[in-house]
């Protein structure tokens, strides 16, 4: 059993529509619309106490439980593997970057909603932006779980 | 003393991760203070320069007791103690090997001068610059480091409250 974490900047969008599709709430082939969208868990609400509080999303039929997380950084990955084998956690914990699929969309769209609470204005961007990166992450996400030995469903 | 006996005798060693915000010159010469130098032969050279680019954590060494000395870089180094605590919790072994030390320091416009590094071509200048200004400032960085030493003393708990002894047997 493992904990995949999949992390970006701000913990509420690309690494919250990642940990979703492993989690199998959502499905890879199919993006959600702006309603599911709205409703799932986590997206797009982040407060500053969030960050780097691991969020759980789910937990994979096979028993890896999948987070997400925000780390209000663009380069954390080596940062949080090297925590985890310092802890001796090396091989309990798969750290994913989301971050190379926050396009400019989401990043206008993120920073109206969550970096200035102006979120009437910066949903509609963020739902566009991650509608378009959709299949990219539905891929990373495969990738991810099958080179990290966890399979996805 | 009794109690430091007591620690290293169990085998007991801690991993230390101070995380500065800025410079991670400026962190390993506060780690060195940590250690126990009152001195480092800390130069231009002593860090590379992509180790502080590339956010992957330091080796700096062990102290006197054995425990070990680790470095990093974070903006915000409170997120940082966080997301080890957060790891603790969920790894299948609760004992935390990892105490995470955030290390505020007033560099003055060495932030600056570090963003400014990242540039193409004429960023080595202001590099080298950084680097001086964080030795210009290294016994002060040193001093820091003592004083977290003493903060966080083995057998201490990181608020400074001392460890509650188990019976031997």
């Amino acid at each position: 059993m493992k904990n995949f974490v999949y992390f970006d900047y701000g913990g509420s969008h690309t690494s919250v529509i990642a940990a979703g599709i492993h989690a199998g709430l959502l499905d890879p082939h199919n993006p959600p619309d702006d309603k599911a969208l709205s409703q799932f868990p986590y997206f797009d609400e982040t407060t500053p106490d969030d960050f780097g509080k691991m969020k759980h999303l789910g937990t994979h039929p096979e028993g890896h439980r999948i987070y997400c997380l925000g780390t209000k950084s663009s380069t954390t990955g080596p940062l949080l593997e090297g925590m985890a084998e310092l802890q001796n956690a090396a091989g309990q914990f798969i750290f994913c970057d989301t971050m190379p699929y926050v396009n400019t969309t989401l990043r206008i769209g993120g920073w109206l909603s969550r970096g200035i609470g102006l979120s009437v204005l910066g949903r509609p961007l963020v739902y566009r932006g991650i509608r378009k990166e959709y299949g990219k992450i539905a891929d990373f996400v495969k990738a991810c779980a099958h080179h990290q030995g966890g399979n996805k469903n | 003393m009794l109690r430091l006996v007591l620690i290293t005798k169990g085998g007991i060693k801690i991993k230390y991760l101070l995380v500065g915000k800025d410079s991670l010159l400026a962190t390993m010469i506060v780690a060195h203070g940590l250690m126990g130098f009152d001195e480092v032969a800390a130069d231009k050279d002593f860090v590379d320069k992509s180790h502080q680019q590339s956010g992957s954590i330091i080796s700096v060494g062990k102290d006197s007791i054995g425990n070990e000395i680790f470095c990093a870089i974070h903006q915000y180094p409170g997120i940082v103690v966080r997301i080890n605590e957060e790891i603790k919790m969920l790894k299948e072994s609760p004992v935390s090997e990892l105490r995470t030390i955030p290390v505020l320091t007033d560099l003055g416009g060495v932030p600056f001068l570090i963003a400014l590094s990242r540039l193409p071509g004429i960023g080595a200048w202001f590099d080298n610059w950084a680097r001086s200004s964080v030795l210009s400032r290294k016994q002060q960085l040193i001093e820091k480091g003592q004083v977290l030493r003493v903060m966080n003393e083995p057998g201490m708990e990181p608020q400074g409250r001392p460890a509650a002894a188990k019976p031997q047997i």
